[in-house]
């Protein structure tokens, strides 16, 4: 996808509305309508280190005019949060990618939610959505205290529907009772820490296939990736052709040129026309098509834009 | 002849343009009053354009000006194709997944099928109109079961489709008419929304629906996609099937050499894209001032970019006008356009040209015209390149 280009937008409020969460709203200073978006999507914030921090959109998608964020202060954080929190106030300007969304609302009849933490972003938007749509729907919603958690007012107003459990007076979620029985009409959506995303896996594991989605969170992402940006060796296994691919060229051009039949059209990892099977290696996805899920399973890959991480890779063309 | 011949939609002109566009490749890139856009003619150039849609906004692709956003117009124009980023990103990712080859496979066999079932129907007649025998019904009927639209209606569909269309390049179009088909085709689908909301099949018209259920998209924007997607699906492949069809009349030794090795009719599709793409040009509108080819675009300007020209440019295709599936980079041309508009139903196109020239060279065993080649007429248009009519003369495998 090609928002890529950093915008700029103004922190119109700055208010801490638990220990340690900051919500930023934010604004384009002329005024102008933000881009869409939907349930799940997140931002790129810059930090100003040549890095860029991921946070979940957790406002109204209809408010074409503002987005709201809400950031952890992170004790061990060197930079991400540590920005938002000392570096941005009102009036400040922050350099903004996105929105982009690898954790989308799919159709379901219903809905099981499970936020873990600062994890409650992205499920914010998806409860509005699901509860706009009449699909029934509970959120299970952990953290270490009460005081630490975020929106827990903003929650009240749904009623019985969300389950606040604090680990001071709770002790862990009780993943074991809401997913005990699997079911076919609910989609689980999860966000949280590592643990609890490994614990709701496990808990889902004989849930029907495709029931469970889950966010994690990504520490940083680099503006620009070197990995899989050098030379490396393919071979197209079916054709019997073995060839090297250069850093200013794609797989897709290396194969034209050794004379092999492939298909194209976007040769921009969106339309997923050159998607290609990978018998070896390990490619560094770059198209806006497979699933973070797909991408790391590493089966299929788009040739006209991804590469190789590993020194050769083999594919079935 | 000039380009400016091919805009006025002299018959002759319609029928080879392609002299129209070596002219313009001569002169480069250039503003023409008549098109009141800079005309992009050259292969380097068109993609320049079509990579860097920061600069070349879609939002005039079909070349109709831009309605007011809160002009009822502006809510029944195309959701995908006159979409910028990011919102185009996030429209076209409702439904990306569910076009890329590996899902469209799963649609072969009933395409197959249907090719089947309209040969057998037509193995008894001698001459027959292969436009409205076999290019106008395989792609409608493919698309309503892709989208889950009932295929009992896929003659409104056509018929909606082809209106729609014929304003696309044309002159003197009445934009209060093409308001009043597109109502009355999205007022249709309202209840085929509504229905599908509790579908438990995945189909397209399913997806579209939850979006819209789910809040994402309005009534009217759900509608409007819908129209879209079905429109798209099926006038372009009735146009490239019928030159393709052509093509083949044209020369009968080709027929025969692809009924003896039809393994590579992918490769003829490819060559019958690059001679013949259905759409032959599009426009975009400069939102910052550019360069293309070595001329200054203002901000604001018409971009006028010909794929038919580009694809017939000699500096990227060796011997240009001349069909040469083996050339080695046949699929290069930009028939489907390229960068993040690239066509989204272009593998299921390419799945039916193929399944269809299969399933028609190994059911023959000579296609000819029925009448002069000099006849052929296309229809009145710079953007759709579409026979009206194509009598060819069939002799059917005995079965």
């Amino acid at each position: 996808m090609s928002s890529t280009e950093p915008v700029s937008l103004l922190v119109a409020g700055r208010d801490v509305i638990a220990d340690d969460v900051v919500v930023l709203t934010l604004r384009d200073a002329g005024a102008n309508e933000l881009p869409e978006w939907t349930p799940g999507a997140h931002i790129d914030i810059l930090t100003g280190d040549s890095m860029s921090r991921q946070y979940s959109l957790c406002g109204d998608p209809a408010d074409r005019g503002a987005w709201r964020i809400a950031v952890l202060r992170d004790p061990a954080s060197r930079g991400g949060s540590r920005f938002v929190h000392d570096g941005l106030s009102v009036g400040s300007t922050v350099g903004v990618r996105g929105p982009r969304n690898h954790f989308p609302l799919q159709p379901a009849e219903r809905y099981l939610f499970v936020a873990g933490g600062i994890g409650i972003t992205p499920i914010l938007p998806m409860i509005a959505a699901a509860e706009s749509r009449g699909a029934p729907w509970r959120l299970l919603y952990g953290g270490r205290r009460r005081a630490s958690m975020a929106f827990v007012d903003e929650l009240g107003r749904y009623g019985d529907r969300v389950l606040i459990r604090p680990e001071d007076e709770y002790g862990l979620l009780d993943l074991a009772s809401v997913l005990a029985q699997p079911r076919t009409d609910t989609l689980v959506y999860a966000c949280g820490p590592e643990p609890l995303l490994r614990a709701v896996e496990e808990h889902c594991g004989h849930w029907p296939a495709g029931s469970l989605h889950v966010e994690r969170f990504t520490a940083k992402t680099f503006d620009d990736e070197p990995a899989g940006a050098d030379t490396f060796e393919v071979e197209f296994k079916r054709s019997g052709v073995t060839a090297t691919v250069p850093p200013d060229k794609s797989i897709m051009e290396v194969a034209e040129e050794a004379g092999i039949f492939v298909l194209s059209s976007c040769m921009e990892g969106t339309c997923g026309t050159c998607e290609t099977t990978v018998v070896e290696g390990e490619p560094v996805h770059r198209d806006s098509i497979l699933t973070p899920q797909e991408q790391a399973a590493g089966d299929t890959m788009m040739i006209c834009v991804s590469r190789c991480r590993s020194p050769r890779l083999v594919l079935d063309l | 002849m000039r380009f400016e011949d091919v805009l006025s939609l002299d018959p002759a002109a319609l029928r080879c343009p392609f002299t129209g566009y070596a002219d313009a490749r001569e002169k480069g890139v250039y503003f023409s009053p008549e098109a009141n856009a800079y005309v992009v003619s050259r292969y380097a150039d068109v993609s320049q354009v079509l990579r860097d849609s920061r600069t070349y906004s879609s939002s005039i692709t079909t070349g109709a000006p831009k309605p007011p956003p809160d002009s009822e117009m502006a809510k029944y124009i195309p959701f995908l194709l006159l979409s910028d980023d990011p919102d185009h990103a996030r429209r076209r990712s409702i439904v990306n997944r569910a076009f890329v080859p590996a899902k469209l496979a799963a649609w072969e066999p009933l395409v197959r099928s249907l090719c089947t079932q309209i040969v057998d129907g037509l193995s008894g007649s001698e001459v027959v109109e292969f436009i409205d025998a076999f290019a106008v019904p395989l792609p409608i009927t493919v698309i309503t079961h892709v989208l889950g639209v009932p295929p009992a209606d896929a003659g409104r569909f056509r018929s909606w489709s082809d209106q729609l269309a014929a304003s696309i390049g044309a002159h003197n179009v009445d934009p209060g008419e093409v308001l009043r088909i597109a109502k009355e085709f999205a007022a249709y689908l309202g209840p085929l929304l509504d229905e599908a909301r509790n579908r438990e099949q995945n189909d397209i018209l399913a997806i579209i629906a939850a979006a819209e259920a789910a809040g994402e998209l309005p009534r009217h924007d759900a509608a409007r996609f819908v129209m879209e997607l079905l429109i798209a699906g099926n006038i372009t492949t009735t146009h490239h099937l019928s030159s393709t069809l052509l093509m083949l009349a044209r020369n009968p030794e080709l027929a025969d050499r692809y009924r003896g090795d039809p393994d590579t009719i992918p490769k003829l599709v490819e060559e019958s894209l690059r001679l013949e793409a259905p759409i032959q040009g599009f426009f975009r509108l400069a939102t910052a001032d550019g360069e293309v080819g070595g001329v200054k675009i203002p901000a604001g300007s018409r971009v006028m970019v010909l794929y038919g020209s580009a694809n017939r440019d000699g500096a990227t295709f060796d011997d240009p006008d001349t069909l040469r599936p083996e050339r080695a980079n046949v699929t290069t041309h930009l028939a489907f356009g390229r960068g993040i508009h690239a066509c989204l139903g272009a593998p299921l196109a390419r799945m039916e040209s193929r399944i269809a020239l299969e399933t028609l060279l190994s059911r023959t065993t000579s296609i000819e015209l029925a009448e002069p080649a000099d006849n052929v007429e296309y229809l009145p248009s710079f953007v759709n390149r579409g026979l009206r009519a194509l009598p060819l003369r069939v002799t059917w495998v005995r079965s």
